[in-house]
């Protein structure tokens, strides 16, 4: 690969990637060893893309599984998990174009299979059809999990409307 | 499709007990989809009696359909017309909002006092809607009209906010203009720009007018930010404490 076409992905992914990679870990360190590990796979892979969703997918994708292979590995198993975003690490996510609202913070701290396909669907402005192919999944079961992942949001954001009111 | 819904309902009805939960989820899926939640009391129904459930799913079919009407209000509502989808991105428009209670996102452009407002639902569908702001109530509880006007304030301010920065610098190169001209008429002028201790640039002009010599100042770039005195007066006091 030339510099000239990854500096071309990387002035297309590397915000997109990072966001990803942001709304897994939680925090901006892991984010942006994930996003530069992306890269390097990038590299070394080769790989040739059959169109622009391919491209995308892939980088999600491999984004996601990074970020899964970090969280299994050992330092962060013995370590304390972060179900919530820290106030401090807040302010390194700016998601672009798009108004900004708390509700974010709540769907990061969902479970994964929902968390992704909301954070997706609602920020990053994909289709079903996108999402599937990001997370190598049916299109049915991302309906599914948007569906069953706003409820939980709902009862998330319900119960902490009462716990504000007590 | 709709001939064959009202077929299943109508054999649902005639036959009673045929009716499986499932089957009855096929009639109604059209009007279901999106609920946010399902009744409890409903699906334990469901397992005992089939002629509850089927009966429980008709009513709460209808009252979903209802209640989707009223929520939204858009029958009649003049301000609210369908139109083509462009499929545009969130880049591309002038405002956009992920909607989780509705179960959409919004994304809203602006064309003079009317909004195009695309819909994308978590079904997959998307609508767009043409939305003349002009006939929006403030006070409107429907979604689309609310983005609608959320967009066009947002556009307006802009404008204005752009506005005002040109009408500045109008005044100020009208100001300039004025100058150049009394030079022009004063005959020998020294002109230099001089950047005042904090950080302000200002144009100063030195010039003959009927044998007085005038100076005329212009200021073209306010003062730079400096730290907070505030600040380092804590710090130094800070220092004085330890001591």
């Amino acid at each position: 690969m030339t510099n000239k076409k990854l500096e071309t992905y990387f002035n297309e992914y590397y915000p997109l990637i990072y966001r990803v990679a942001f709304t897994q870990m939680k925090n901006h360190a892991d984010a942006e060893d994930i996003s530069q590990e992306v890269f390097v796979r990038l590299l070394r892979s080769e790989q040739s893309y059959r169109s622009a969703e391919h491209e995308k997918a892939w980088m999600i994708r491999t984004t996601i599984n990074l970020c899964r292979d970090l969280q299994k590995s050992k330092w962060k198993t013995s370590s304390v998990g972060m179900e919530s975003v820290g106030e401090q690490e807040k302010t390194y996510l700016k998601i672009p174009y798009i108004e900004e609202d708390d509700t974010l913070w709540e769907v990061l701290a969902l479970p994964e299979k929902y968390r992704n396909s909301l954070y997706l669907f609602y920020y990053e402005d994909y289709s079903i059809k996108e999402i599937a192919a990001a997370l190598s999944m049916e299109e049915n079961t991302v309906k599914t999990n948007l569906r069953r992942g706003r409820e939980l949001l709902r009862k998330a954001l319900k119960g902490e409307r009462e716990h504000d009111s007590k | 499709m709709t001939v064959n819904n009202i077929g299943n309902r109508f054999f649902a009805g005639r036959t009673g007990n045929v009716c499986t939960g499932k089957k009855s989820r096929r009639f109604e899926g059209n009007f279901l989809e999106g609920v946010e939640t399902k009744n409890p009391e409903v699906e334990e129904e469901t397992k005992e009696t089939k002629r509850t459930s089927k009966n429980m799913s008709v009513n709460s079919c209808y009252l979903t359909s209802a209640a989707a009407f009223h929520e939204t209000g858009r029958v009649g509502t003049a301000a609210v017309k369908e139109c083509e989808v462009r499929n545009i991105s969130y880049r591309e428009s002038d405002y956009a909002k992920a909607a989780l209670e509705n179960g959409c996102t919004y994304k809203a452009q602006v064309e003079n006092d009317t909004v195009y407002i695309e819909q994308k639902n978590e079904d997959g569908t998307v609508k767009g809607y043409e939305v003349d702001v002009r006939l929006v109530s403030s006070e409107t509880k429907d979604p689309v009209e609310q983005t609608a006007l959320a967009a066009w304030d947002k556009v307006k301010r802009n404008a204005e906010e752009a506005g005002e920065k040109e009408a500045v610098w109008d005044f100020k190169e009208a100001q300039i203009q004025k100058l150049l001209e009394d030079r022009e008429e004063s005959g020998e002028t020294v002109s230099h720009i001089v950047i005042k201790p904090d950080g302000s640039k200002v144009l100063e002009l030195q010039m003959e007018v009927g044998g007085k010599e005038v100076v005329k100042t212009l200021q073209i770039a306010p003062p730079a930010q400096m730290p907070e005195p505030d600040m380092q007066e804590k710090a130094e006091g800070t220092d004085i404490e330890t001591e």
